[in-house]
């Protein structure tokens, strides 16, 4: 699925159950119509072919960030800020994971 | 918004209205009345000033306008002309609305009488909750009685407007319509 399954079904279920209650209030359909409950079944169905189909956006894998050209210059160094530098010693403790007992 | 974006959401709409407009058509209303026995009967609404006897025989087509409360005048007949029972025979009977799985019992009766025929009076009121003014409601009036056993089927709207429970309903369509439209964007889609 390009879309969203889960939303589609949930949406679609309240979509069809929805329009059947507004269908009977504003007096289009009777109670005993069978509509009432075939509606939600549409709504599913509606909610996981849009789900399936997913007409709208452009998706991540359908633009992917370009390979720089092998002669681009290097990435610029971003300028130093104000930061404080940890010691050198204790970067080091924290980051030596390679000992053995 | 690209062209690609508009065509897209023109084309799911136009499917939308087209299975909407399926939809009424094939919810057209069905035409019956009396569907079980010979029996015969009407119900008397005083309040109303036209339209205010409905009867067994009335067209299923033919929607009945009913008020909020009422006391109504009935009567019926498991038969014109049957003489009473020699001896009191058991009865049973009530008024249902159909509903799309079931039918939902309004009203229900039941004992022993020599009688073939009754007549009174009857009180209702409908819940402030039931919203009026909406679609038809199917119903059904049955009474079984020894060897006869009767059924009429009748339909009627509320009377009134349906209020804001509609203008609530409409919003949740339009919203959850949203929904779905919304489930058709790709994952990961910036839009």
């Amino acid at each position: 699925m390009k879309g969203h399954p889960i939303l589609g079904v949930t949406t679609g279920f309240l979509f069809g159950l929805f329009l059947g209650i507004t269908l009977f209030l504003f007096g289009v359909i009777p109670l005993s119509s069978d509509w009432l409950w075939i509606l939600p079944l549409l709504g599913i169905l509606l909610g996981l072919i849009m789900a399936a189909w997913a007409p709208f956006g452009k998706g991540a894998e359908s633009s992917p960030v370009p390979a720089p050209p092998a002669n681009a210059p290097p990435a610029t160094i971003p300028p130093a800020t104000d930061a404080p530098v940890p010691p050198a010693d204790s970067a080091a403790a924290d980051g030596d994971n390679t000992t053995t007992d | 918004m690209t062209t690609r974006f508009r065509r897209n959401t023109a084309l799911s709409l136009t499917l939308l209205m087209l299975g909407m407009m399926l939809a009424l058509l094939l919810a057209a209303p069905a035409n019956a009345e009396k569907v079980k026995g010979d029996c015969t009967g009407f119900a008397e609404f005083p309040a109303k000033s036209t339209d205010s006897r409905l009867v067994a025989e009335r067209s299923r087509s033919d929607v009945f306008l009913v008020p909020r409360e009422e006391t109504v005048g009935y009567f019926g007949t498991l038969k014109e002309g049957a003489s009473d029972f020699d001896n009191p025979v058991e009865f049973k009977g009530g008024v249902s609305v159909m509903t799309p799985f079931n039918s939902w019992q309004v009203v229900g009766w039941g004992g022993e009488s020599e009688k073939v025929s009754a007549e009174g009076t009857y009180t209702y009121s409908v819940p402030s909750w039931v919203p009026a003014g909406a679609g038809e409601l199917e119903v059904t009036a049955w009474h079984q009685q020894g060897e006869y056993d009767c059924e009429v089927v009748v339909t009627v709207q509320l009377d009134g407007d349906p209020g804001p429970a509609a203008l609530v309903a409409a919003a949740g369509t339009v919203v959850m319509g949203a929904g779905v439209l919304a489930a058709g964007s790709k994952k990961g889609a910036k839009g």
